[in-house]
């Protein structure tokens, strides 16, 4: 069996390879993915191998890529992914992908210098032509006195007031409140200062930068100066960060030298740009003509740097994806060359490489395929070698057993060829989940949404949503799909549907009171013994549906369920260990079969497997109108407690046992899995004492026996030599076999125990899940199901979604991850502990899918 | 008291041809061994779940207790009532004998 009862069966390979050939041998070992290279100078700095400047070279390819990516990007142009997988190319290639790449850059990198440049000279042309716009008309009222004649316009009021720079002077602390009299004296100052201020300065600022400047120009120029500003509508593109900013044009008016320089100084600290401005209208008309011209220009340039930039960028992103892949292929390709040796003569490459034995064929078609490609005329050689060491485990997957496998592989990956339980996982952990999740509805939500992912999986995974939460369910979307299959069948016995009961059959029992009964009592219990109540057979399929209407409900089912726990659970248990048994027997280790497997399983047997058989003759034996009297059946739990303890029962009006016998063969079961404890602990290590002393007798007297004087010596000097020197070495050796063995068997002993409480959780979470469908049903959808009218309609339909979203989002989300985790921890502490050791290493291919998956995950983060 | 034999009978069957049958006709291949592990488990987990619901029942040591209105209702909506008589089922509608009986004696004050 090739398939994942056992991990693949790996062997040591060496690889001889032509220099010349090694290039496209790896090339082609990587689209293959089967191959595990060793790093063979694993003491050789990173930076002192073979191929380190190859590597180098590719490294400096991507990021290359990586800057035209950005570029790409930026520009919103869509990156074509064919999803084709172009093949590693030559290296002599890589020269023209590295002179392809270099071209690209570099032109790239000029178009967005010159781009830079254009709009650096664009916006401030487009900051000119704004001032000469905002500050002709402050010029305007100046020179025409309107502020006067316009005052009385109260539209232009607004804007006038904050020309005015009353911001200043709120800033400036001087007047918190202007009354209409201050107002007009400011405006009558202004005036005063339009006629007496000589020179000015305008310039642009960034907006949010304003209040501070006036405060400042106010406070360093004591109020000598007189600012106005102006907003620019429209937003300005700054050409280094290519962000939108939103901008002010001012002017300020000053008298004097001192203060022009002061002005001049504040205006660099806040970063505003002060541009020329004419003082005579005529100049600045010209000025502003000029200024539309050349910024006419300016756009005819830009648009056609810009068109060029498109161009180049469209034509990389047609390739760009191509690129990366070889890039990334020839960096792998550099990266493995890098692990291999050179022989002496340097004509070839050594590489060891862990190998699947059933793939050899076809590793070495590829080989020499790769030889053909470069052209060279040795043939390379795969040498199977000889080790000590512990090969890599590998287990074969498919898109199915892939998930499950995963949910052993975080608990530990196998040992190498140990048996691996995900074959058996693969039911029973939607099955013990199911025990838990028990609801036909909510099963039913699962299977769909399982379902779903499962047909649809192409276009789901070609998606590739970087969405950790989703890729998690879409990566167990056949274990959710069989979740919600098996929890469909639990619901199903468990005759519960969003916590109501189907009613297939009808009902195994009926009323057959007369109305008078009925209405004088509360409530009624029928009785199981009555032919007319209660028909004497069970419901055909799972629970019967009066059940769930029974007040006294959960205390039937808790003693079903809580059976039911226990005897899936010594199953489970019985059937790890079982498997225990095949690993001894193909490790070959007849001593743990006969001192570590029989006991145990007799352990397990005689004290709980005995347990479940209790349970069993307590169901099909005690009745209301059995022979043993009504309610006389003894409580197993009770029996078996007595049974550890070696007290029999309390003598009563009913028996306490269940069959003839039994406290005696109670007696012997109990005494036979004592006696097993013991045998578990010493049987190995005294076995194996007893055998190595049997070794050194049958050697020493092999010593002697010779009768060659020359071959006694030499026979007798190894002989007296090693036991002496490993003598000590072998007590320690058996102390730690003793250690070990009172470790295991304790952990085992108690764990028997323990575990079989432990699946009583399937039975808490069951009745936890059951109660809580039932109270989201009786507190919420009842309320809604009550009301009527048309009223009752628009509350039902409210009320529903709000019933859905819990379901959702609790029962079948919270519940399911509740239950889901439980089942895992039983299956790694309760059912992998009987056999499973979890100690190898995973094997990891030199594969090119694997690589440029994980390069192309981590540049999406 | 005890069992009856062909829902015993029937799920038995069922499940054994799933769980034995089945993995016989598996087709040849790689995965032949897991499909046949995944068939007998499912058809014998299954199989004991079943088989213990339908142990759990057949000697029940208590009784449904129900309310008197829930009462009321099963004999008004639960139309198939089964009798049990001379060892033998025969299905008895009664639906409109307890419809009217409910219905009347609801209504009339008592």
């Amino acid at each position: 069996m090739g398939s994942l009862f056992r991990s693949e069966e790996m062997t040591l390979c060496q690889l001889f390879l032509q220099s010349e050939a090694a290039y496209a041998c790896v090339s082609e070992l990587g689209e293959l993915g089967l191959v595990q290279f060793r790093d063979l100078n694993p003491d050789v700095n990173a930076f002192q191998r073979k191929f380190v400047n190859e590597v180098r070279r590719c490294d400096e390819m991507e990021r290359k890529l990586r800057y035209l990516e950005k570029e790409i990007k930026k520009d919103g142009i869509p990156m074509l992914d064919t999803g084709e997988n172009p093949e590693a190319p030559q290296p002599r290639e890589m020269i023209d992908l590295e002179a392809t790449f270099e071209k690209l850059e570099n032109e790239l990198r000029e178009v967005n210098q010159n781009a830079e440049t254009l709009k650096r000279n664009f916006l401030e042309l487009t900051e000119l032509k704004h001032i000469l716009r905002k500050t002709q008309v402050f010029f305007d009222e100046a020179e025409h006195g309107g502020v006067v004649s316009q005052m009385a316009d109260p539209s232009r009021e607004e804007e006038q007031v904050t020309l005015l720079g009353e911001e200043g002077l709120r800033a400036g602390g001087q007047a918190l409140k202007l009354g209409n009299p201050l107002r007009q004296a400011v405006i009558n100052r202004y005036l005063h200062l339009q006629i007496c201020f000589a020179h000015f300065v305008a310039g642009v600022i960034l907006r949010e930068r304003i209040p501070a400047f006036e405060r400042m120009l106010w406070r360093a120029c004591r109020g000598n100066v007189f600012l106005r500003q102006a907003e620019i509508e429209s937003p300005l593109e700054d050409p280094s960060t290519g962000d939108q900013v939103f901008k002010s044009v001012f002017i300020i008016f000053f008298q004097g030298d001192q203060l022009k320089t002061r002005v001049k100084k504040i205006c660099e600290g806040f970063r505003a740009t002060l541009y020329p401005c004419p003082e005579a209208p005529a100049d600045r008309r010209e000025m502003a003509m000029g200024v539309m011209t050349r910024i006419e220009d300016l756009n005819t340039v830009l648009g056609q740097t810009q068109d060029h930039r498109h161009r180049v960028l469209v034509a990389a992103a047609k390739n760009i994806k191509n690129w990366f892949v070889k890039v990334r292929k020839i960096k792998a390709i550099y990266h493995t060359l890098n692990l291999f040796n050179l022989d002496v003569t340097q004509k070839c490459l050594i590489a060891e490489c862990w190998v699947p034995v059933l793939d050899i064929e076809t590793i070495q078609l590829a080989l020499r395929r790769g030889t053909e490609r470069s052209g060279s005329s040795v043939p390379p050689i795969l040498n199977r070698m000889a080790t000590f060491e512990d090969p890599p485990t590998y287990n074969r997957t498919n898109k199915f057993t892939k998930g499950f496998q995963a949910l052993i592989d975080a608990y530990g990956v196998a040992s190498y060829r140990e048996m691996n339980p995900s074959p058996y996982t693969i039911i029973t952990f939607p099955f013990l989940f199911a025990v838990m999740f028990g609801d036909t509805g909510h099963g039913l939500l699962m299977f769909l949404f399982g379902g779903w992912m499962v047909l649809k999986e192409k276009p789901l995974a070609a998606k590739k949503s970087d969405n950790e939460i989703w890729n998690i369910f879409f990566g167990g979307r056949y274990i959710i799909f069989l979740m919600g299959l098996f929890s469909m069948y639990t619901g199903l016995i468990y005759n519960d549907i969003f916590s109501k009961s189907l009613n297939i059959f009808g009902s195994y029992w009926k009323i057959s009171y007369n109305f008078t009964t009925i209405n004088t009592n509360k409530d009624l219990q029928l009785n199981p013994s009555d032919k007319n109540m209660y028909l004497q057979v069970p419901y055909p399929l799972g629970m019967d549906p009066v059940w769930q209407l029974a007040e006294n409900k959960i205390i039937f089912l808790n003693s079903y369920k809580m059976k039911i726990s226990i005897i899936f659970g010594v199953i489970h248990m019985l059937f790890g260990v079982i498997i225990g048994l095949w690993n001894h027997m193909y490790f070959r280790r007849r001593l743990n079969i006969i001192y570590l497997f029989i006991p145990q399983i007799i352990f397990l047997v005689f004290l709980f497997l005995y347990l479940v058989l209790l349970m069993f003759i307590k169901w099909i034996k005690y009745g209301t109108d059995s022979a043993h009297g009504p309610f006389c059946a003894p409580s197993v739990l009770i029996t078996f407690i007595n049974m550890v303890l070696f007290k029999p029962g309390a003598e009563s009006v009913c028996s306490p046992w269940m069959y003839a016998g039994q406290n005696g063969f109670q007696s012997f079961l109990v005494i036979i899995a004592v006696l097993c404890i013991p045998w578990m602990l010493f049987g190995k290590p005294v076995s194996m004492m007893y055998n190595r002393k049997k070794q050194h007798y049958q050697l020493n007297n092999h010593g002697t026996e010779n009768g060659d004087v020359e071959g006694g010596v030499d026979a007798i000097q190894p002989a007296s030599g090693i036991p002496q020197g490993g003598h000590k070495e072998e007590e320690e050796d058996m102390s730690e076999v003793f250690i070990h063995q009172g470790i295991h068997t304790i952990e085992y002993v108690l764990g028997s125990v323990s575990h079989t409480a432990s699946y009583l959780r399937l039975w808490a979470l069951s009745l936890a899940h059951a109660q809580l469908s039932e109270v989201l049903w009786n507190m919420v959808m009842r309320s809604g199901l009550t009301q009527e009218g048309w009223a009752g309609g628009i509350i039902l339909w409210a009320v529903f979604a709000f019933w859905a979203t819990l379901t959702v989002g609790i029962l079948v989300l919270m519940e399911g991850l509740s239950a889901f985790l439980h089942t895992l921890r039983l299956h790694w502490v309760e059912f992998q502990s009987k056999f499973y050791a979890g100690q190898g290493y995973g094997f990891q291919p030199f594969s090119f899918e694997i690589i440029l998956d994980a390069a192309q995950s981590t540049t999406e983060d | 008291m005890g069992a009856s034999l062909l829902p015993v009978l029937f799920f038995t069957f069922l499940w054994g041809i799933v769980g034995i049958v089945l993995p016989i006709f598996v087709p040849k291949g790689t995965n032949r061994g897991i499909l046949q592990v995944m068939l007998i488990l499912t058809a014998f987990t299954c199989w004991l779940f079943w088989l213990c619901c339908y142990m759990a029942q057949m000697n029940p040591l208590i009784g449904p207790k129900l309310h008197k209105n829930t009462i009321l209702m099963m004999a008004r909506e639960w139309v198939f009532i089964f009798s049990y008589c001379n060892n033998t089922i025969t299905y008895t509608i009664i639906m409109n004998y307890s419809y009217n009986n409910v219905f009347v004696t609801e209504s009339s004050p008592v």
